[in-house]
């Protein structure tokens, strides 16, 4: 490859408070609204949050801090994508083929996180135009009923096929509408797209939650003939310490794997973020503001609102028969919830709007990392990565789109690539910070600009206690997840769970495709990409494009 | 609602808003960057 003549990634963030808006968007999503108060309340209340925040302190600041460095460390070497990036501090083929997953993760995540997303939107706009068919006279199991059903006419989870269903489905048109927003702010670019729109999208966010919130707590006992349904009831619900749950292993494992998939660590995303930042940039405070950022969304907010509002109208027995998992809680018990309470259309139109913005500043995020990739591996222009991710994303969503029925596919993918994967990512993350890279040497380079101090002891805990509390956490995910999944995989025979395979199998064949020939083209510009100390390129026009 | 369920969502609560609003004030006031430049 004589004449490498390809643009250098010349994008920058505009501002800090706009990285760190754009970064805690791609932490705050649907899971700290309705998967973080359930798990908390099946696992010890209050006392869940001990091992919670232990968790925030040993494995997810730590952890997000390494993938920063990484980031900006990569950014000062003209490389923005996870496998150019971690094959520099992996020092050689092995993590650079291996980082590709950090690549996969985001990519595949949003095949089907964007329907989510679309469901979102899809309810908001019921609700915003008169609400989504739950009678309100109806008693508790039979709003839930209609709900649910609701929620499988919008999913399309009774059937496969949606698309040749007959006239354009409503789910259909949705996901045209939410596509091509995220396309849109995609191609506006770093800066003037993901960054200007997580910059109004978080603190609108934020008052549509502080909304609700205020409606919840005000709540008082709705209804004088049932006493024991009201906030203090809800809030216990949700607070009240089970100290027994902290001698259960299980609970220090969920709360461990909460804090992990809420802060977004091993997501690839970070890694790619911080590629845009300058040398001397802080990225010690910047870090732990976007991560705090996500701990107020998550506890100030969804531990006070999503079970205490549920308690309220649903009572005790009703909300834990129907607050078990994501789905369940925000689009099966909430529309009772909202049929229950007074002005219920205008708050349920807040609340879904809410969990739109929390789910669109996630899902933007997902595509810039591909882009980035695409772009600096193949030498596309903007516009011609923006458009190559674009079209493999519609080729990933429609796939979803048509295997809907019981959210089979969505779920495979899920669990192997949103869930299996991002411990991988994370794992080969930490390995080459701490021990090929050198953790001494990884904390000069967190240092570099830092405006906060970091503990000495951080050395030991990136070395030692992170990697061996995310190998635990690891382990017991796959020990208590594995052979169940299997056993229902294989139970069901539905053949959505190989095709998903197949979608995974061959996302991996792409990237790892193009990892071989952005390695090629890397060489050829005389970039090191194998972490062996060339001299650092000045940023701007250099000989990779 | 029990003491101790006020206890653990006084502390927890107001733990994260602390520290949020710590970072946010050191980030916008005390850094000597500051937010909202265009620091690159």
């Amino acid at each position: 490859m004589g004449n490498v003549s390809v643009e250098r990634q010349t994008q920058r963030w505009g501002t800090r408070l706009g990285l760190i808006l754009a970064v805690a968007g791609s932490a705050v999503g649907l899971g700290n609204f309705l998967r973080f108060p359930g798990n908390a309340a099946e696992n010890g209340g209050g006392a869940f949050l001990i091992p919670y925040f232990i968790a925030f302190l040993l494995l997810g600041i730590p952890i997000g801090w390494a993938e920063w460095t990484m980031g900006r460390y990569g950014g000062r070497r003209g490389l923005h994508s996870a496998p150019a990036i971690i094959g520099l501090w992996g020092k050689g083929a092995t993590a650079r083929y291996l980082g590709s997953l950090g690549v996969l993760v985001p990519l595949v995540v949003y095949f089907y996180y964007v329907m989510i997303e679309s469901w979102c939107l899809s309810y908001f706009w019921g609700y915003a135009t008169g609400g989504i068919g739950v009678d309100e006279s109806l008693p508790v199991a039979a709003q839930v009923a209609a709900s649910q059903a609701h929620f499988a006419e919008t999913t399309g989870a009774n059937f496969n096929g949606l698309l040749a269903a007959g006239g354009l489905h409503s789910s259909v048109i949705f996901w045209l509408i939410t596509f091509a927003l995220n396309a849109w702010f995609l191609y506006r670019g770093l800066s003037r797209g993901i960054e200007t729109f997580c910059r109004w999208a978080i603190p609108a966010m934020a008052v549509c939650a502080l909304i609700v919130l205020v409606r919840v707590l005000t709540l008082g006992t709705p209804d004088p003939a049932l006493p024991d349904q009201n906030v203090a009831a809800g809030l216990n619900f949700m607070w009240n310490p089970d100290y027994a749950a902290l001698g259960n292993f299980q609970t220090w494992l969920v709360a461990a794997g909460q804090i992990f998939f809420s802060l977004s660590v091993g997501f690839g995303v970070i890694i790619n973020y911080s590629s845009y930042l300058q040398k001397d940039d802080d990225i010690v405070l910047t870090s732990l503001t976007a991560s705090a950022t996500n701990e107020f969304f998550e506890v100030a907010l969804g531990g006070m609102i999503t079970l205490t509002a549920a308690v309220t109208f649903l009572g005790l027995a009703a909300t834990q028969a129907n607050t078990g998992g994501t789905f369940s809680t925000g689009f099966a018990a909430l529309p009772v919830v909202f049929a229950r309470m007074p002005a219920g259309d205008f708050f349920g139109a807040v609340w879904f709007m809410m969990l739109f913005l929390a789910a669109i500043t996630s899902s933007l995020s997902m595509l810039q990392p591909a882009k980035a990739f695409f772009q600096e591996a193949l030498g596309l222009t903007h516009r011609g990565a923006t458009l190559l991710v674009a079209g493999i994303c519609i080729a990933g969503n429609l796939f979803v789109l048509w295997f809907s029925k019981g959210l089979v596919a969505m779920d495979t993918l899920d669990f192997w690539v949103g869930n299996f994967v991002i411990f991988i990512v994370a794992g080969i993350q930490i390995v080459c910070f701490s021990w090929v890279f050198g953790v001494d040497q990884g904390l000069d380079e967190m240092r570099r600009g830092a405006e906060l101090r970091i503990p000495r002891w951080f050395r030991f805990l990136l070395k030692y206690v992170a990697p061996a509390y995310l190998l635990v956490i690891f382990v017991g995910f796959c020990w208590n997840n594995i052979p169940q999944y299997f056993r229902s995989a294989v139970a069901s025979g539905d053949p959505a769970v190989l095709y998903a395979w197949l979608v995974i199998l061959g996302s991996i064949a792409l990237l790892l495709t193009v990892t071989a020939i952005g390695t090629r083209r890397w060489r050829a510009a005389g970039l090191d990409i194998d972490g062996k100390g060339a001299a650092i390129r000045p940023p701007g026009k250099g000989a990779l494009t | 609602m029990t003491l101790a369920a006020m206890l653990f969502m006084g502390i927890s609560v107001s733990a994260v808003v602390a520290l949020t609003a710590w970072c946010y004030y050191r980030v916008l006031f005390v850094s000597r960057r500051g937010a909202g430049r265009d620091e690159n």
